[in-house]
């Protein structure tokens, strides 16, 4: 009899030990970290804001679910496994994403970059055939002027391209555009005008 | 046993547990049912509660709350953090009625502290907007007075590039503009500003002269002697106001006519040095009449006389000018005008219609006088405001 009681409590005791010892999950609960940091470091905050946002939501129900567990006598992280395994998913998604919107913005940077050159060496070639005399001398030094700070505004777009501030050199490039069609257009009216 | 229960041997007994059982089993069926009942509606509330603050945040973030209200939304997102971890607890809790208005009480803070954060942010990004449009239309009107004050003076390249660059920073703050990054599109504005602005004060300093008492005075006492010395020696006389691209010819001390002028690029300027592209000023006259040429009549006028001479030899003596600067000269009055812009390289040009008429009324020893202007005019009043620290423009 003596020995059958003893078994009981020792069965109890053993339960009441494994149910209060459950452990949160750190290893998940660390990956959910890591990727998340992983995220902001790759510019999702610029670039992927909404899938930080989601990822970070994720994560503030981990957090939410451990610190209910942690106040109990037989905490239980079932569900906080689960919600770290979605945070973690949450968190690489938003790296995936970052990278990919870090892209276009490159790649819309390049794009303007590149139609900025093109018409910068037409507007160039235009003004160097534009008929030279007294008339027009000071207009094309000007024009010149106009067309080699447009220049530097592409090398400036370059520049802020190998910076990563994409946006910066869409800007610089999408001005230096405007400039070298603004002389573009001068020179064709005033050769248009001249021909009649 | 059971069979001698239900024939009634036990009776007594049957009556006296199972009775109380059974009704025990339903007063617990009934208090079950209850406070499963009270425990999902609380649940649900907690849910919904959750729901708003949720949406609430949602859309304080979807106003772009994270650029314009970061402090206030970080305290959001925290209030609806601690509100879920309360949820948690109350649903986890072995009772099974949670404390819903607690938690309720909680999101409905989050969700208030979401929709301060949501106004603050829609009300900051209301005032960017209007202030970057404002600066950019600043902007673009500075630089717009800077342009036209490009056309009137010759701008030196560092000075045109100035206006280039200002050009440049307008173009990316519309650029900003249009992505949304008004930080970034007003700072662009106010450097475009800062450039314009440095083109007018160079305007403006050019301009001083025009605003200049005894600069004027000068200038009307060389027109009111030109038109003496017409009327009493009964010729031909002629007066040029370069601020007001005016030919006057005077005959016998009156107004014949009136003629419209283009004149150097540089015309703002008194003519120092050769190659300045500015039109001289100063009290000349012609000293040969050509027919045909490069552009169309022309009248040479005796520029440098004695008084450019000494002012010339003045300027290279105190370093004004290099000592590899020439005077110039023939400056002409010529036909190939009527552009509507100064293009040529310090000569006065008129329509060639209006040359054959002046070709015919006037000829060698008429004298020509070229002033600044005759009045304190646009240009004056321009370089006072710029003095004055008010914006303004010349024309």
């Amino acid at each position: 009899m003596r020995s059958k009681l003893g078994l009981v409590i020792f069965v109890l005791g053993v339960a009441v030990s494994v149910a209060g010892c459950a452990s949160p999950p750190k290893t998940e609960i660390d990956a959910v970290k890591t990727s998340i940091d992983q995220a902001v470091s790759a510019g999702a905050g610029q670039y992927a804001a909404d899938s930080l946002k989601s990822a970070q939501d994720a994560q503030g129900a981990l957090d939410a679910e451990l610190k209910a567990q942690e106040g109990k006598w037989f905490p239980s992280y079932t569900k906080a496994t689960e919600l770290a395994a979605a945070a973690k998913a949450a968190g690489e998604k938003a790296v995936t994403d970052a990278a990919a919107g870090k892209e276009k913005t490159k790649a819309e940077a390049a794009t303007a970059i590149t139609d900025a050159k093109a018409l910068l060496t037409e507007a160039q070639d235009l003004l160097a055939k534009a008929p030279k005399g007294k008339g027009s001398a000071a207009d094309i030094e000007a024009m010149k002027t106009d067309l080699a700070n447009a220049a530097t505004a592409i090398t400036d777009a370059e520049a802020a391209v190998g910076g990563e501030r994409f946006l910066d050199a869409k800007a610089k490039a999408e001005s230096a555009k405007t400039a070298a069609t603004t002389v573009k257009t001068a020179v064709e009216t005033a050769m248009a005008a001249k021909k009649k | 046993m059971i069979h001698k229960w239900v024939l009634g041997a036990n009776r007594q007994a049957f009556w006296r547990w199972c009775l109380p059982a059974a009704c025990a089993a339903l007063l617990l069926a009934v208090v079950s049912f209850v406070v499963h009942t009270i425990g999902s509606r609380r649940d649900a509330d907690m849910h919904a509660a959750a729901g708003a603050a949720t949406v609430a945040i949602r859309e304080a973030r979807a106003a772009d709350a994270v650029t314009w209200a970061p402090d206030e939304l970080l305290a959001a997102e925290a209030a609806a953090r601690r509100s879920l971890v309360a949820q948690r607890i109350e649903e986890t809790r072995l009772w099974p009625i949670p404390d819903s208005a607690r938690v309720g009480a909680d999101y409905a803070e989050a969700e208030r502290a979401a929709q301060r954060t949501l106004k603050l942010a829609r009300d900051r990004v209301a005032t960017a907007t209007r202030v970057t449009a404002a600066a950019i239309a600043q902007a673009s009107d500075d630089i717009a007075a800077s342009d036209q004050l490009a056309t009137s003076i010759r701008l030196d390249p560092a000075r045109r590039g100035l206006l280039a660059q200002a050009h440049l920073a307008l173009g990316e703050a519309r650029v900003h503009e249009r992505e949304g990054t008004l930080g970034r599109a007003a700072a662009r504005a106010y450097d475009a500003r800062e450039l314009a602005r440095l083109v007018r004060d160079h305007a403006a300093a050019v301009a001083a002269r025009y605003a200049d008492a005894e600069t004027l005075a000068r200038w009307r006492r060389w027109k009111e002697e030109t038109i003496a010395w017409s009327r009493r020696e009964g010729r031909a006389a002629i007066v040029v106001a370069k601020e007001a691209h005016l030919l006057t010819l005077f005959v016998r001390g009156e107004p014949a006519r009136t003629y419209k002028v283009d004149l150097g690029f540089n015309w703002i300027a008194d003519k120092a040095r050769a190659g300045d592209n500015a039109t001289p000023e100063g009290r000349y006259r012609i000293i040969s009449r050509r027919t045909a040429g490069p552009f169309y009549k022309a009248l040479l006028l005796d520029y440098p006389n004695a008084a450019d001479r000494v002012e010339f030899s003045r300027a290279r003596r105190n370093g004004d000018l290099p000592p590899s600067a020439g005077i110039g000269g023939a400056i002409e009055i010529h036909g190939e005008g009527g552009r509507g812009r100064d293009w040529t390289l310090g000569c006065v040009a008129v329509k060639n219609t209006d040359m054959d008429d002046l070709f015919a009324r006037v000829g060698v020893g008429t004298p020509v006088t070229i002033v600044g202007s005759d009045d304190f005019g646009a240009l004056a009043e321009f370089a006072v405001r710029q003095r004055d620290g008010r914006a303004g423009r010349p024309h």
